[in-house]
C-alpha cells in the first residue's frame, strides 16, 4: 500500500483529506506542521507522495519542500503543495524549492485523485 | 520489486520507479549481453527509460498490449508501425 | 461530509476564531508587526480553507473576504484602521455566530446569503485598489480555439495516424520539453504524457546524442517529447499546468493533419534503439508461481532464525520441513529433497539451531536468482544465517528492498485533546475508588471484632496504605489534567474592553497578569461570567471619561489590570482599575434609602464593610443605568456566582483612586469530607467544615423562646432547629434521653442541629444536582458511598435562609 503523507496545520483538511485517500486504499501519515512533518522524514518515513499545506506555522510549506527536498530518501518523490487561488507567487516560490505541482483549496475528491495519478504511476 | 536481475536477464515489474535507473544502469554495465524483460512492466519512470535509450539493451520480452508502457515502446519506436 | 469531520471543523473553526480575536486586538495595540499580521492571516486562511470543504458558500465568502484584506495589510498594501479593524471583528462574530447554527442543524439558515453578501461588500470595501485581481489563466479562457500554423513536427506522424486523426477533427499539439532537473521536483514527463487525456499519438526521443557511459547522468533529463491529443484544449492546459513553462501547445486543424496537404516524405526520430525480439525460454517459467515460491523460501528462512522457545523448536522445524519439501518439489530440486530429513534431524536435535536448513534454503534460492549485480539483500542473510545462534534479520536500506508504512513508531502527538466528558467520567471513578477504599478499615476492624483475626486485620490496614496512596496519587494526577490556565477566562477581555470603551468615549488600557496560573476547568468556567460582569463595572462605573480623568490629574487613558495568582490550594484573583472609586458614605446612605439597613446598623458599620454592601441584593451605584451593566444584573449575582463555586469576594476602594475586587477560589474540586447524619431512615451529608462541633445533650437543656428552641453553649446561646421538622420530614419518635446535636456554623452564623443519630465522616466527591433536581438548592449536591448509596448532601446555607 502506497503511503501518502498529508501536512497541514488544519485537522479538518488532514480529516477530510485523509477520509478521501484511505478510502482510495492509500495509507496515510499525518502531520500538522513543517517541523512535525520534516522530523517524520528524518526518522524514516518514506511515502510516496507529499502533499503539504504552505502557511504553517513554525516551518512553512516552501521551507519542508525545500529541506526535504535535501534528504536522500526525498530527491525525487512527488510533492503537491495545497494552496488557494489566489497563490499563485507562491505557487512559483513552491515549484523553486522543488515542489511537483499543486491542489486548489477545498480539493475535491475526484480532482485529488485525478492528481495522484498523474504523479504517482500504477494508482 | 520493480527491477529483478536474472544472470543475464533483467526484469522490469510493475512500476518501475526514479531510483531503479541507476541499478539498472549499473547492471547494464556490467553485463553487456543483459537482455531486458518488460512482460510484467507497467510502467517505466522517464530516468529508467533515459538509461534504456543510452544503453540500447536487447528486449527480451515485450510488454503486453495496451498497457501504458506498451504506449512508451510504441512511442519510442514509431517508425517500427510506419509503413 | 461526515458529522465527525463537521464536528472537527467546528472544534477547529472556534479554536482559530479566538486566535484571531486575540491576534487582532494585539494588532490594533502593536501596530504593524509582520509575524502578528502573518500569523492573523494564517489563521483566517486556515479558517477559509476548512471552511471551503463544506457547503456554506456564504460563510466561506465572508472569511475569504476578510483574509483578502489581511493578504493587502501583509503586503503593505492596506493600513487597519480601528474602523476597519470593527468591520473585520464583527465578521468574525457573524462567523462564530454562523458556527453556533452550524453545530445546531447542520447548515446555515436561508438568511446567511444575505447576510454574507453584506458583510463581504463591507469588507470588500476595505480593500485598497485592485482588489482581488481575475484568475491569471482567465487569458487562457477567453483564448478562442482557433487552429494555429501546424508545428513543423506534426510531419513526423505518421501518415496513417494523420489520415484517422484528421477524420475526428482539430487536435492538440504538444512539445513537451522537460526541465533538465524536473526528476528532481518529482516530475516523470513519461507519466506526464501518458496520462493526458485523449491522447492519440505521442512520440519520444533524446534532445540530445547520449554522451560516453562515464558522463552518463540518468537523473539530468534529456528527452523530449511530441503528443497530439483529441481532447479540448482546457483540459490539455489543466493537465499540463504544473509544466506549463515546458510545454508549447497548438491547435492542429483538421486539414493540417490531412496527409494530402503534407509533404510525403517524414523525417522519423533519431536514436530508435534495436528491437529483438527473442525471447528466452527459461525466462517465460519464471512466472508468477515461481516468485511466490521464492518469497515462501525467505519466509521460512526468517521463521527459523526468529527466537523461539525451546518447546516450540521441534514443532516449528516440522513445520518448515513441510512447507520446504512443497516448495522444493515445486522447484523441481530433488537433490535438496533428498538431503532434507537429514537437515530436519539436525536441525530438531539443536535447539535454536538450523544451519543444515538454512544452507539449504539459501542454496534453492541461489539458484533461482542468480547473480545480482549490486548490494542486495542477500549477503546479510547468509552471513546470519552461517552464525551460531539465530539473529535478528539485519535492516537492510539497499534502493531494492520494499518500504513498508515506515515511521509508524515516530514520535506521536505529545499534546492530547481529550473531551471533558472522558476526564469527568475519570474523575467519577476515581471518586468511586476513594470511596470504595474508605470501606477497608471498617474491613479491618471487622476482622478483629467479629472474627477476630487480628493479623489480618493487620494486612487489611497495610494494604489500605498501598492503595489510599495510589488512591491520591491518582486524583491528583486526574486533578492535573482537568487543570487549564485562568487566561482561558480572560480571553474574551481585549476584546470587550476595547469594544465598551470605544462605546462610553473612554480610553482604557487593558493588563492582564498571571494567565499562566492553573485551576480546575470547572472553576475557570465559573469564573467567566463573574469576571465578564466585573470588568464591565470597572469600565463602566470606574474609569471616568479622558477630560474628567484629567480635571482630577490622572492620565487620559485608564487602566484595568486583571491579576491571578495561585495561594496555597486557591487561585486569587484581582480586577483593579485606576477609576473614581468608591465613597462608603454614599453607598451607605443609599443602602440605608434603600432600606438594606436600619439607622442603628448604618451608624455601627466601618467603611470597609460599608464597601461590601455594593453586592447586597438590589444595589446599584450607577447613576444612570446604561446599556452595559445596569441591566438589572448587579453585584449580588456576582457574589452568588462565586460563592457557589465556594469563593469569596472582596471589594476595595479609596476614592478618586480606584476600585479592586479580589476573588479567591478552589484551586480544584478535591475530595470533601462529609459527615453522615441519620434523620429517622434516611442518611445526609453535611459538610464537615461548617460543622462546629456535635454534642449530646439532655432533652431537658432546650431553652424555649416564645416559639423558638435554643440552647445555651459556653454561655452563647444558639438557636436550635429539628433537621426532620426543616426537612418536612415525618417527626420521628419523640426521643427519651439524650438529644444528638450538631453545632454548625455558616459565615458568622452558628446554630444547632437536631438530628438521630451522627455517624461517620466520609471522604465523597461531592457532585451536584442535575436535572430537576438542581432546582433544590437546598442541597449541595450528591455522593457515592462505599456500598453503592447516594447520600444527598445538604447545604447548610441554604437551610439557614428557610429559617
Amino acid at each position: 500500500m502506497k503511503t501518502i503523507f498529508l501536512v497541514d496545520d488544519s485537522t479538518t483538511i488532514l480529516m477530510s483529506l485523509g477520509d478521501i485517500l484511505t478510502k482510495a486504499g492509500f495509507s496515510i501519515e499525518k502531520a500538522s506542521d513543517g517541523e512535525a512533518a520534516l522530523t517524520k522524514l528524518k526518522g524514516g518515513l518514506k511515502p510516496a507522495l507529499i502533499i503539504t499545506d504552505l502557511n504553517m506555522p513554525k516551518m512553512n510549506g516552501i521551507e519542508l519542500i525545500r529541506s526535504a527536498r535535501a534528504l536522500p530518501g526525498m530527491r525525487f518523490t512527488p510533492i503537491l503543495m495545497l494552496t488557494t487561488e489566489s497563490q499563485q507567487a507562491m505557487r512559483d516560490e513552491g515549484k523553486k524549492a522543488g515542489a511537483t505541482g499543486w491542489l486548489v483549496k477545498p480539493v475535491a475528491p475526484d480532482q485529488l485523485l485525478g492528481v495522484i495519478k498523474q504523479v504517482l504511476p500504477g494508482s | 520489486m520493480p527491477v529483478r536481475y536474472l544472470r543475464d536477464i533483467a526484469r522490469l515489474e510493475g512500476v518501475c520507479a526514479v531510483e531503479d535507473a541507476e541499478s539498472l544502469l549499473e547492471w547494464l554495465h556490467e553485463h553487456p549481453d543483459g537482455k531486458l524483460n518488460f512482460k510484467d512492466c507497467e510502467h517505466l519512470h522517464s530516468a529508467v527509460l533515459q538509461v534504456i535509450m543510452a544503453m540500447q539493451p536487447c528486449v527480451a520480452a515485450c510488454p503486453r498490449a495496451g498497457t501504458p508502457i506498451a504506449a512508451v515502446m510504441d512511442a519510442l519506436f514509431d517508425d517500427a508501425d510506419t509503413d | 461530509m461526515s458529522a465527525q469531520l463537521l464536528e472537527a471543523f467546528l472544534a477547529e473553526a472556534r479554536e482559530l476564531l479566538e486566535q484571531i480575536g486575540t491576534l487582532a486586538l494585539e494588532l490594533e495595540q502593536q501596530g504593524q508587526d509582520a509575524d502578528l499580521i502573518n500569523s492573523l492571516f494564517r489563521a483566517v486562511h486556515t479558517l477559509k480553507g476548512g471552511s471551503g470543504l463544506f457547503d456554506i458558500v456564504p460563510f466561506t465568502q465572508v472569511v475569504h473576504a476578510a483574509e483578502d484584506i489581511l493578504s493587502q495589510v501583509r503586503e503593505g498594501q492596506l493600513e487597519l484602521t480601528p474602523e476597519h479593524m470593527d468591520q473585520l471583528l464583527s465578521a468574525m462574530d457573524q462567523i462564530g455566530f454562523w458556527l453556533d447554527q452550524l453545530e445546531s442543524s447542520g447548515t446555515l439558515d436561508d438568511q446567511a446569503p444575505a447576510i454574507s453578501e453584506r458583510f463581504t461588500l463591507a469588507l470588500r470595501s476595505i480593500l485598497g485598489g485592485g482588489g482581488d485581481s481575475a484568475p491569471s489563466d482567465s487569458a487562457a479562457e477567453s483564448e478562442e480555439a482557433a487552429p494555429d500554423a501546424p508545428p513543423d513536427w506534426l510531419l513526423r506522424v505518421p501518415e496513417a495516424k494523420r489520415t484517422e486523426l484528421a477524420q475526428q477533427g482539430n487536435c492538440i499539439a504538444i512539445l513537451y520539453t522537460p526541465d533538465e532537473q524536473c526528476f528532481f521536483q518529482g516530475h516523470d514527463p513519461l507519466l506526464t504524457i501518458n496520462t493526458l487525456p485523449n491522447l492519440a499519438w505521442w512520440q519520444i526521443a533524446a534532445r540530445e546524442p547520449w554522451p560516453e557511459l562515464e558522463a552518463f547522468d540518468p537523473y539530468r533529463c534529456v528527452l523530449g517529447i511530441l503528443a497530439l491529443s483529441q481532447a479540448p484544449l482546457e483540459d490539455v492546459r489543466h493537465h499540463l499546468r504544473y509544466v506549463s513553462d515546458q510545454i508549447e501547445l497548438s491547435i492542429v486543424a483538421a486539414s493540417d493533419l490531412d496527409p494530402d496537404a503534407t509533404p510525403a516524405a517524414a523525417p522519423t526520430v533519431e536514436d530508435a534503439p534495436e528491437v529483438s525480439d527473442q525471447e528466452l525460454p527459461d525466462d517465460q517459467t519464471l512466472n508468477a508461481t515461481t516468485q511466490l515460491v521464492l518469497e515462501l523460501l525467505q519466509e521460512q528462512r526468517d521463521c527459523l532464525r526468529a527466537q523461539v522457545v525451546p518447546e516450540l523448536w521441534t514443532g516449528r522445524v516440522a513445520s518448515v520441513g513441510a512447507v520446504l519439501r512443497h516448495l522444493l518439489t515445486v522447484l523441481n530440486h530433488e537433490d535438496l529433497i533428498a538431503q532434507l530429513p537429514e537437515a530436519l534431524a539436525q536441525s530438531t536435535a539443536n535447539s535454536g539451531q538450523a544451519a543444515a536448513l538454512l544452507e539449504m534454503i539459501n542454496q534453492a534460492l541461489e539458484r533461482s536468482r542468480p547473480p545480482a549485480p549490486q548490494p542486495s539483500p542477500e549477503p546479510a542473510l547468509e552471513a546470519a544465517a552461517s552464525a551460531e545462534t539465530p539473529t535478528e534479520p539485519e535492516p537492510t536500506t539497499e534502493r531494492r528492498q520494499t518500504q513498508p508504512a515506515a515511521g509508524k513508531d515516530d514520535n506521536r502527538q505529545r499534546v492530547l485533546k481529550v473531551d471533558a466528558e472522558r476526564i469527568d467520567t475519570l474523575m467519577d471513578l476515581v471518586g468511586e475508588l476513594i470511596v470504595a477504599k474508605n470501606a477497608l478499615p471498617f474491613l479491618a476492624r471487622r476482622a478483629v471484632e467479629e472474627f477476630k483475626i487480628r493479623p489480618l486485620s493487620k494486612e487489611i490496614k497495610g494494604h489500605f496504605n498501598i492503595l489510599n496512596r495510589i488512591a491520591e496519587e491518582m486524583q491528583g494526577a486526574v486533578m492535573q489534567v482537568r487543570m487549564i490556565p485562568v487566561g482561558t477566562a480572560f480571553q474574551r477581555f481585549p476584546r470587550l474592553v476595547r469594544d465598551i470603551s470605544r462605546k462610553l468615549g473612554k480610553q482604557v488600557q487593558l493588563e492582564l497578569q498571571g494567565e499562566d496560573t492553573e485551576a480546575d476547568k470547572n472553576v475557570v468556567s465559573d469564573l467567566s461570567d463573574p469576571l465578564i460582569h466585573l470588568v464591565r463595572n470597572a469600565l463602566d462605573h470606574g474609569i471616568e471619561t479622558p477630560s474628567e480623568r484629567i480635571e482630577s490629574g490622572k492620565p487620559p487613558t485608564g487602566r484595568i489590570r486583571i491579576k491571578a495568582h495561585q495561594q496555597e490550594d486557591r487561585v486569587l484573583i484581582e480586577i483593579n482599575d485606576d477609576g473614581r472609586g468608591m465613597d462608603p458614605t454614599v453607598l451607605k446612605r443609599k443602602a440605608y434609602e434603600k432600606g438594606l439597613l436600619t439607622e442603628e446598623a448604618l451608624e455601627r458599620l466601618t467603611d470597609q464593610e460599608a464597601l461590601q454592601l455594593i453586592f447586597a441584593a438590589g444595589f446599584s451605584t450607577a447613576e444612570s443605568i446604561s446599556d452595559l451593566s445596569g441591566r438589572g444584573v448587579g453585584m449580588d449575582v456576582v457574589r452568588n456566582a462565586v460563592q457557589r463555586a465556594s469563593g469569596d469576594i472582596i471589594l476595595d476602594s479609596t476614592l478618586g483612586l480606584g476600585t479592586t475586587v479580589r476573588l479567591s477560589l478552589p484551586l480544584s474540586m478535591t475530595v470533601t469530607q462529609v459527615m453522615i447524619i441519620r434523620v429517622g431512615d434516611e442518611d445526609f451529608g453535611v459538610i464537615f467544615d461548617t460543622v462546629r462541633e456535635t454534642l449530646r445533650l439532655p432533652q431537658n437543656e432546650v431553652q424555649r423562646i416564645k416559639q423558638h428552641e435554643a440552647i445555651i453553649l459556653r454561655e452563647r446561646l444558639l438557636p436550635l432547629h429539628r433537621l426532620d421538622h426543616l426537612l418536612g420530614l415525618p417527626e420521628t419518635s419523640p426521643q427519651q434521653g439524650d438529644l444528638s446535636v450538631l453545632v454548625v456554623g455558616v459565615g458568622s452564623t452558628d446554630f444547632a442541629l437536631v438530628v438521630d443519630d451522627v455517624r461517620e465522616g466520609v471522604d465523597v466527591i461531592l457532585k451536584p444536582l442535575e436535572g430537576v433536581m438542581s432546582s433544590f438548592p437546598l442541597y449541595a449536591g450528591t455522593a457515592l458511598l462505599g456500598d453503592g448509596r447516594v447520600l444527598l448532601v445538604l447545604n447548610l446555607k441554604e437551610l439557614l435562609q428557610c429559617l
